[in-house]
């Protein structure tokens, strides 16, 4: 499977917080909180339920000026934490 | 075991965050053990109310001595070791005493004062709370507690409970003073030195440190910490978030909380260096 046209969407059992420009999640079904930084922030944001995985490195792109090749790993391996701490539907 | 405080000659009478708690016993061996491990709580009886109240009983039977520890409506809590008995009795009472003060955020945290400004050390069990405590005890800060930090989030004033140190093991520097109870697992330190050390007013809340222990580390290291890394920390590390929590689960009482304090990662490595380390960074705080 291209995980790339994977499409995203978090997980219906948490509560989320923004503070400056970092979010909080907090997995009501068993009370753990994560902090993410201002990267895995801005890709937490963009899992909607509407964008791909690839709609989301395009998007890195553009707001962090970087390069395709850096943007896809970011993005893939935090979809991979993401999944990890079943914070993704 | 009996349910009635007046069979019982012993008794001493508690104040912690406001609250009072009576502890009745028949055994003054007992007792006494508890009026060095809480000297810094203790207050007269009075007429006010007592809000909790324990008996502690010592129960001989042919090859053993057990300790019951009753309160009204619940089970009975045996022992037959006096760590462990000090263990229970205190879980017991701080369990009960968040159920009583619900409106303070109770916060698993060591909590100190030097010049006014009072700081947390907030960490899981076995990450060295009561040791560096010891240390910035002896390096002139004042003592609140090694355990348990309750907060008043509108004043952000930190309640003191400085019952006797807690620690597991004895500290590679600062001798302990000889007036120590020493139990099959834990060395608490009471004595002169801890007493005047003792803050026994609420202090305000100007740091908040997250101590990880780091031994692979050359030296230790204080990180600054963004608001967000540092919610979640006192998140995880608070004992009755719950109860302040509108639709949020408590994030926004986190998330309120750091926000009025400075905020830090502690790695820790030598007592020394840290303990140094920690009075330098309080020091020059505004």
């Amino acid at each position: 499977m291209n995980e790339l046209l994977l499409i995203p969407k978090r997980s219906l059992s948490i509560l989320v917080q923004e503070v400056d420009d970092e979010i909080l999640i907090l997995d009501r079904k068993d009370n753990k909180i994560h902090q993410l930084n201002k990267v895995a922030s801005l890709i937490w944001k963009k899992c909607d339920g509407h964008n791909s995985v690839d709609d989301i490195v395009e998007l890195l792109i553009i707001d962090f000026d970087i390069s395709p090749e850096e943007a896809k790993k970011d993005v893939i391996e935090m979809m991979r934490v993401l999944h990890e701490k079943n914070l993704l539907e | 075991m009996i349910k009635s405080n007046t069979h019982f000659q012993h008794h001493i009478c508690l104040s912690i965050f406001e609250c009072l708690i009576g502890i009745y016993s028949d055994s003054s061996s007992l007792l006494s053990i508890l009026e060095k491990i809480y000297a810094g709580l203790q207050v007269p009886f009075s007429n006010k109310k007592i809000n909790l109240e324990y008996r502690v009983q010592l129960v001989n039977s042919a090859d053993n001595q057990h300790i019951y520890i009753s309160r009204d409506g619940c089970d009975d809590l045996v022992t037959n070791d006096v760590g462990e008995f000090i263990f229970l009795l205190e879980k017991d009472m701080t369990i009960e005493l968040q159920k009583i003060r619900s409106d303070l955020l109770f916060v698993h945290s060591a909590a100190l004062e030097y010049d006014n400004k009072g700081f947390l050390l907030v960490a899981p069990s076995g990450a060295g709370k009561s040791t560096t405590t010891w240390a910035l005890v002896n390096l002139g800060c004042n003592y609140l507690s090694d355990e348990l930090a309750p907060i008043n989030l509108k004043s952000m004033m930190i309640y003191p409970y400085p019952h006797a140190i807690c620690l597991k093991a004895r500290p590679p520097m600062f001798v302990l003073p000889e007036t120590c109870l020493v139990t099959s697992q834990t060395i608490h330190v009471y004595g002169n030195m801890l007493e005047e050390r003792t803050q026994p007013e609420t202090s305000l809340l100007k740091a908040i440190i997250f101590l990880e222990y780091h031994p692979e580390l050359p030296e230790s290291k204080i990180i600054s910490i963004s608001r967000g890394e540092s919610a979640a920390k006192l998140y995880s590390n608070s004992l009755n978030i719950l109860a302040h929590s509108n639709d949020d689960c408590g994030m926004k009482v986190a998330i309120q909380a750091v926000s009025k304090t400075h905020n830090y990662r502690l790695l820790s490595n030598q007592l020394d260096d840290t303990s140094k380390k920690i009075m330098y960074l309080i020091q020059s705080l505004d």
